[in-house]
């Protein structure tokens, strides 16, 4: 089936981005970050969700190598085919929010930061 | 007659013996020979694969340096804010970064990832301008797809700057 597919891309881009190795950048959108590979394109964004319009869902979509999209899943309709007590909310939201900051360069801002600071405690002191 | 006969059998054994071994190190000069020559057939392969390597590297960077100018135009166009002449650029961009990376076998798997994520970028713009001029209203948050424009281009001179040390290298 294509959503126990799209699974299995979400599970091995979850776990290759932990470690570093995909490179996540900015899109037109403020809330969508995308990774890119020989032929194919990633996308995930966060979106009003459809069952619970206070909560929101993950999205995460797959693009061809024109840009045309073929296919895109949300977290709930991942959840429906995962296996029983698997969490796929949970390590989406953290795949985005891994994906967001990576793409905004948000630990290299931060450690230039405390870099800055501390240099400034030591001048100080 | 007698001491002949044993001097034939004697010195007969010997140069049968000799023989066998003339012959074996004649064996082993003549398979000597064939594994030099192989290794020179293979390394003459070899240097050719370079070349061909390396003609394949050239045309692949005159190929990223007529797309990083085009994208450059892209971003004047974006911040004259003539939207109506983007999207036939954003076409001609796209197919023409397609077109590198099927003939391009030298390009890194991380080289084509990159440009296949600036097709993507480039698909996602065009749909926003198009939606623009269709609603005959500007596009939303200019300053953003001008960002995104200038991020793309720099992605392709990164790879441009890359393939050309690759070359020299």
């Amino acid at each position: 089936m294509v959503e126990e597919k799209i699974l299995k891309i979400v599970r091995h881009l979850y776990a290759t981005t932990r470690e570093g190795n995909v490179a996540w950048e900015k899109t037109t959108s403020r809330t969508a970050f995308q990774t890119a590979f020989p032929g194919y394109t990633v996308r995930i964004w966060l979106r009003e969700g459809m069952e619970q319009p206070d909560a929101q869902d993950v999205v995460v979509a797959v693009y061809d190598a024109i840009g045309t999209k073929l296919e895109e899943a949300t977290d709930v309709d991942l959840q429906k085919i995962a296996p029983e007590g698997a969490q796929v909310y949970s390590m989406m939201l953290e795949l985005y929010d891994l994906a967001r900051r990576q793409a905004l360069g948000v630990e290299k801002a931060l450690d230039t930061l405390l870099s800055t600071l501390e240099e400034q405690d030591g001048e100080v002191g | 007659m007698g001491w002949l006969v044993q001097f034939s059998r004697e010195w007969g054994d010997v140069a049968s013996v000799i023989g066998v071994l003339v012959s074996l190190v004649g064996f082993a000069i003549t398979i000597y020979a064939l594994l030099r020559s192989k290794s020179a057939a293979e390394q003459a392969a070899l240097a050719v694969d370079e070349v061909r390597e390396k003609i394949g590297l050239r045309e692949a960077i005159a190929d990223l340096s007529s797309v990083v100018n085009e994208v450059d135009e892209i971003k004047q166009i974006h911040r004259a804010e003539v939207w109506s002449i983007l999207p036939p650029r954003y076409t001609a961009v796209k197919r023409h970064l397609a077109a590198i990376q099927i003939a391009n076998s030298n390009l890194s798997r991380r080289e084509k990832g990159a440009i296949q994520g600036v097709i993507q970028q480039f698909t996602e713009l065009e749909h926003i301008i198009e939606a623009a001029l269709a609603a005959k209203r500007p596009p939303e948050d200019t300053p953003s797809l001008n960002a995104v424009v200038s991020q793309q281009a720099d992605k392709l001179h990164t790879i441009l700057v890359c393939a050309q040390r690759n070359v020299g290298g």
